[in-house]
């Protein structure tokens, strides 16, 4: 263990938070350190997506205090993946267009693109397997391919809080897996905050978990369980821990 | 032919308002219609009427007049649908009938001359002066300078606005600066195409380059292209079959994108076999 003091890369205290004047989250107090994991749950409407929004910045607090630790570079260093139905997909973009411009953040206005910035978005594209793709039109591709081409643009200015929004939906059942994977190995390199409503799926890459209905629930590992959740109040479908990845199937109703 | 025409300084200044207006209108056309704004485009275009007839009322260049209602109204109607809840559709209904009717009421209660209202209305290429020539000489500049240095902003900007917001972008900035350069380059082109065809510029050649490509910026150059070959054919035939030049450029423009729908759709089905 490293005796060296270790900030947090993000620290959210008795934050509250919502949209004209209404409330949404209340008493929100969370810590972010590098390499975290955060599986975040809870019900439709319970907050879980202003609370990303909050730590994006692209809402601001009503009360409470949120801090950037100094390597997010006052939240420059977020990669984020919005909920997928936010784009025109009839937006004259191309794919490369689009990773590219999730670089925007930290570079300067005028001609901000170089080699290095082209380079990444290539190997980044190479990894999410559309390197073939990078000339057509976004909205030629695939609800699934789209999504990999948000996460692209999210990574693309090297994210230390890597903020994801139900990446899982809409996307094929081949790219599910392959996208936990990728996950698994950027969460060597960065802290990813999710929102999931298929936590059973991916509880052997979460570290820990966040349950969020109107105020923040933190449990700091991913051994949960059924009456746990029945005190924190957050209803979910199902949670399992096994040593491999599996998937549980709801019983059948007819015998 | 040609050279008979160019003699004339009416026709080589059409013709210099013809490239003009196609360098103005392509690359502003092409931010319009990617972003779904040609309603508020129409809108700011009636809305400056109301400027034109404040300038007749006042005795000062119409231009001018026109300019201040274009800007004032493209601005309020950015703030009004973000900060004051109030429907875009509706904000648009409203300042576009205001602009008319103010314009109406101004020119009406100038005394003596009336000027022509069809010359707003439906452009003159045809009598365009020096001194408009030279404001759209600058203000092209502007544009295509403010576009070439910051493209990849207003890319990023228009395609997913929360996105660039949360990577601490200029949003609200550079949106505003956007819709005043696009303000003033309706204005320029009204006194070319007037206020009912001006918004034929902004989205015909856009949506023609559009069913080629859907790339911002090679829809930007073709709709430049396409705009200045089809000003230029519907000047040439405005003045042989003694027709309003502002017009026939229109119906070219429209027949184009209709020759070019047909040879998508044959292409396709060829392919397709």
């Amino acid at each position: 263990m490293s005796l060296k003091p270790v900030l947090p890369l993000l620290k959210i205290e008795n934050l509250a938070a919502g949209y004209n004047g209404r409330i949404v989250l209340h008493d929100i107090n969370l810590t972010i350190m590098a390499n975290d994991f955060i599986g975040v749950i809870g019900p439709n409407g319970g907050g879980k997506t202003t609370l990303l929004k909050v730590i994006t910045g692209l809402i601001p607090p009503m009360t409470g205090l949120m801090n950037y630790g100094p390597l997010l570079d006052n939240g420059r260093r977020i990669g984020y993946l919005p909920q997928m139905h936010q784009y025109d997909r009839n937006f004259p973009i191309l794919v490369l267009d689009v990773i590219l411009s999730g670089g925007m953040g930290q570079r300067k206005l005028i001609n901000p693109f170089n080699r290095t910035d082209r380079k990444r978005a290539t190997e980044l594209m190479a990894m999410t397997g559309l390197s073939h793709l990078q000339n057509h039109p976004i909205g030629d591709l695939s609800g699934g391919q789209a999504q990999r081409v948000f996460l692209c643009r999210a990574l693309m200015n090297d994210p230390a809080l890597l903020i994801l929004d139900e990446p899982a939906n809409f996307v094929d059942a081949g790219f599910e897996a392959e996208l936990y994977d990728i996950l698994h190995d950027l969460n060597k390199k960065m802290a990813i905050i999710m929102v999931t409503h298929d936590l059973g799926i991916i509880t052997p890459y979460v570290k820990t978990i966040a349950c969020v209905n109107g105020d923040l629930h933190y449990h700091p590992s991913s051994e949960i369980t059924q009456d746990l959740l029945a005190t924190y109040s957050c209803p979910i479908e199902l949670i399992t821990h096994g040593t491999v990845p599996h998937r549980v199937l709801k019983t059948h109703t007819e015998p | 032919m040609i050279t008979d025409l160019t003699q004339y300084t009416f026709f080589t200044n059409a013709m210099e308002a013809s490239l003009l207006i196609s360098i103005l209108c392509g690359i502003a056309g092409t931010w319009i219609v990617a972003r779904r704004l040609v309603f508020i485009a129409g809108g700011i275009t009636h809305a400056s009427f109301g400027g034109i007839g404040l300038g007749y009322y006042l005795g000062i260049n119409p231009l001018l007049g026109a300019a201040a209602f274009a800007v004032a109204s493209a601005n309020l109607m950015l703030f009004g649908t973000r900060k004051g809840n109030l429907r875009e559709d509706s904000a648009i209904g409203i300042l576009w009938s205001f602009g008319m009717a103010t314009g109406i009421l101004f020119i009406f209660l100038t005394p003596g001359y009336a000027p022509n209202l069809m010359t707003y209305l439906f452009g003159s290429l045809l009598t365009v002066g020096t001194m408009e020539i030279n404001l759209m000489w600058i203000l092209s500049a502007i544009l295509v300078v403010f576009f070439v240095l910051f493209y990849r902003v207003i890319l990023t900007i228009a395609f997913d606005e929360n996105h660039a917001r949360a990577m601490r972008l200029p949003v609200e900035l550079v949106n505003y600066t956007l819709m005043t350069l696009i303000a003033l380059v309706i204005v320029l082109s009204i006194r070319v195409s007037g206020i009912i065809l001006v918004i034929s510029f902004l989205t015909i050649p856009q949506s023609t380059a559009n069913l080629f490509s859907r790339s911002f910026n090679h829809i930007m150059f073709s709709s430049v292209a396409i705009s200045l070959v089809t000003s230029l054919t519907g000047l040439y035939l405005s003045y042989w079959l003694n027709v309003p030049s502002g017009a026939t450029i229109i119906v070219v423009m429209v027949i184009v994108f209709i020759f070019a729908r047909l040879m998508k759709w044959i292409s396709l089905s060829h392919f397709r076999r």
